[in-house]
């Protein structure tokens, strides 16, 4: 549609047109010739590759002045490629646009998987009757088919807490290849631990689970730590293994270290008998806890005035987590301590924590003035014996 | 062969020293006198009205003490809690009696005094000791009998009381004693039989240092009215004497009197018996001290003593007992021995 127009007539036509819209600003309503829609998209030429959904965001620009009832229409498309309108979720067939404000259609193509390689044509037409129309020539280049590996990734791959909580972690797995996989869930986590698999929005735990093209599935890891695990930085790797894929993620378990120890003696019997001013010896048990080492743990002790407890190691360097260490207490009643029971209470602490144990002091009197006291008795008896026999027997 | 006279010789030696351990035992004759004497005594005794009368006396007020304190005991539960009732029996006290413990205290002694004072002038003056003299019986089965004659009486009295009350105390509050609180009561009941006995030795050394029946009756007496009433009056007096507590006294002071105080007021049996019976029977009673200082309450713990604990505080108590006894058994003994027996 070129036309050959002198330049006399160009400037004639150009004195026309801007006449015609000054009257057509001057008066609304009436109706303007071709050129009044246009279809576009930003990226008329993409790549793409077999097998794959794309996508053309289309706009559609009316300046034919009145709205405008436009069909949309596929003009041409290769064989075995299909293509279709999409519009707020729906497959449309026409849209509606209004002079000011331009529409917005998708346009979807589904690359066919064995499209050869080379250049495609797609023609698009918005058609607005009586001539408003307008043509878009989409060009797909199909590039040779390579494998891409799938994804297999978290957002937050590390996460932190003490050892008795249970850590989720959100996986995502992405099937990047061209056909369905199925995918076989397994972790490699230190012993003891425990690791689930389970689809994003649902409880149910999963071993595999099958991804179909393109296509990106949602899952939650559950890692539970091990009873007794110590603090510290474990790993914890999670594997999707289909037919022709290995996917790996590492998911990081921070531990932080709980500090909870506890002081008993082996038999847990927290009760002594003891004599006044004498040492009696007593075991006794400081188990940690808790997941971290406890450091420079100090024994003291709260017992009345003039008693005394002494510890054969007042101060323990370390113990290990899970560990338990066993340290002799010798309390000594005071000397003017009476018969029956004291309460005294022996604690161990760290900067961190504490424990502390209140034991029963049972102070006994010493058997030894029993033994004093049957000594005068037989003193006695001797006595009455000698008596008898010096004045018996008259 | 050799062997064999080895063996011999060996028996030989066996035999002599048996027959010289029997010849030890030409005492034995002594010791018949001393059984039909005891018997004697013991038929004595138990058909004497004097016997009837102290008992009667024992039976009634412990009967009623124990009673007035059955009928008390539920405000003393809901006081002190119900751990060792059955012994609340005995050292709680009703709303118009004092308690079983304070009446054997105070009345112990008599039956003491009652079976003994005239244990020896009484014969003397009846004339009879010189007859018994004459019997081919040793001198000393005479005190010998009596005094275990005595002694029987008073353990059959106590135990039996003991008994009693126990019965009358299950019936009363219907709750068996546990076998802590029996073996407590036990050896209540050993302490009174001990404690009764000093008085049985003290009554009959008075019976042979006086020769009328009426001076020791009332030596003795004026001996138990001493130690069981004005001996703490004594001991407070002179632990005031001695170190005086005024208002500005300190501490140490204080404490030297009322140590001064108890250790004098001990040197009663019946303080020695009331401290050491109170503590067997209240097992919560910890020391016998009447002060305790700072440093022995922090800390402390309110709870019950085990009976070998009880029994080790009050130990010197039951030794001390025991130790004056036999003192003033020896005593007699020895100036019966050397008292001239005339007839007539």
């Amino acid at each position: 549609m070129v036309l050959r127009i002198p330049k006399i007539m160009k400037l004639f036509l150009s004195f026309l047109m801007t006449a015609a819209l000054v009257l057509l600003s001057a008066f609304p309503g009436v109706s303007f010739a071709a050129g009044g829609l246009t279809l576009s998209t930003t990226y008329p030429g993409i790549m793409v590759k077999a097998g794959e959904n794309v996508n053309f965001s289309l706009e559609i620009a009316n300046n034919s002045g009145a709205g405008q009832n436009v069909a949309l229409s596929v003009e041409s498309i290769p064989d075995g490629w299909k293509g279709y309108f999409e519009g707020s979720g729906k497959l449309v067939g026409r849209a509606y646009v209004n002079p000011d404000k331009p529409a917005n259609v998708d346009f979807n193509v589904q690359v066919p998987a064995d499209a050869a390689e080379g250049n495609y044509q797609i023609a698009l037409k918005a058609d607005a009757g009586s001539g408003i129309a307008d043509v878009l020539n989409l060009e797909l280049e199909v590039g040779a088919v390579e494998f891409v590996q799938g994804k297999f990734t978290s957002q937050y791959p590390e996460l932190q807490g003490p050892g008795s909580a249970a850590f989720k972690y959100s996986v995502d797995l992405v099937n990047n290849s061209g056909e369905d996989q199925s995918y076989s869930l397994s972790a490699k986590a230190p012993d003891g631990w425990q690791v689930t698999f389970s689809p994003s929005y649902d409880a149910k735990q999963i071993a595999s689970l099958s991804v179909k093209p393109g296509e990106s599935q949602g899952l939650n890891v559950d890692i539970v730590p091990a009873q007794n695990v110590t603090a510290g930085k474990y790993t914890v790797t999670c594997s999707a293994v289909s037919a022709t894929e290995t996917l790996t993620t590492d998911l990081t378990v921070l531990i932080t270290g709980t500090y909870n120890m506890e002081l008993s003696t082996p038999t847990g019997l927290l009760s002594l008998d003891a004599h006044a001013g004498r040492e009696t010896p007593v075991t006794l048990t400081i188990q940690n806890k808790g997941s971290a080492e406890l450091k420079n743990v100090t024994l003291s002790s709260s017992a009345p005035a003039n008693w005394a407890v002494r510890f054969a190691q007042p101060t323990i360097d370390t113990i290990a987590a899970g560990a338990s260490q066993e340290v002799i207490a010798y309390v000594k009643p005071g000397t003017s301590a009476i018969a029956g029971d004291y309460a005294i209470s022996i604690s161990a602490s760290t900067n961190e924590t504490k424990s502390q144990a209140d034991f029963r002091v049972a102070v006994k009197t010493p058997t030894i003035w029993g033994v004093v006291g049957i000594v005068i008795i037989l003193a006695l008896a001797y006595g009455l014996v000698r008596v008898f026999r010096k004045y018996g027997r008259r | 062969m050799k062997a064999a006279a080895d063996f011999i010789r060996q028996g030989t030696q066996w035999l002599h020293t048996a027959s010289r351990f029997q010849g030890s035992r030409g005492d034995a004759r002594g010791n018949t006198g001393l059984m039909v004497l005891y018997h004697k005594e013991l038929e004595d005794q138990f058909s004497s009205k004097r016997f009837l009368i102290v008992l009667g006396l024992i039976f009634v007020t412990g009967l009623a003490s124990v009673y007035s304190a059955a009928s008390g005991i539920h405000a003393a539960v809901s006081k002190q809690g119900t751990d060792f009732v059955f012994l609340k029996l005995f050292t709680s006290s009703g709303a118009s009696l004092p308690s079983f413990l304070t009446f054997i205290a105070f009345s112990g002694p008599i039956v003491g005094l009652a079976l003994g004072f005239d244990a020896i002038n009484g014969e003397r003056s009846r004339g009879t000791l010189s007859r018994l003299m004459a019997q081919p019986i040793y001198r000393d089965a005479v005190i010998n009998g009596k005094y275990l004659a005595g002694l029987t009486v008073i353990a059959i009295m106590v135990f039996s009381i003991g008994l009693i009350v126990g019965g009358l105390g299950i019936i009363l509050i219907g709750v068996p004693p546990t076998a802590e609180e029996l073996a407590r009561i036990l050896l209540f009941l050993v302490f009174t039989v001990v404690y009764m006995a000093l008085w049985l030795a003290v009554s009959m050394l008075f019976s042979i240092l006086f020769r009328h029946a009426a001076t020791s009756a009332l030596s003795v007496i004026a001996v138990w009215l001493f130690f069981v009433i004005f001996m703490q009056l004594v001991a407070g007096i002179v632990a005031n004497a001695l170190f005086p507590v005024s208002d500005s006294a300190n501490y140490a002071a204080m404490i030297h009197n009322v140590n001064t105080q108890q250790a004098l007021s001990r040197l009663s049996p019946s303080v020695l018996y009331s401290e050491a019976v109170g503590t067997i029977l209240d097992p919560s009673a910890r020391t016998l001290s009447s002060f305790l200082l700072t440093d022995q309450i922090q800390g402390a713990v309110a709870g019950a003593l085990p009976f070998g604990q009880s029994v080790l505080l009050v130990w010197p108590h039951l030794i001390g007992l025991l130790a004056l006894t036999v003192l003033c058994f020896a005593i007699s003994y020895i100036s019966f021995m050397r008292q001239e027996v005339r007839a007539g």
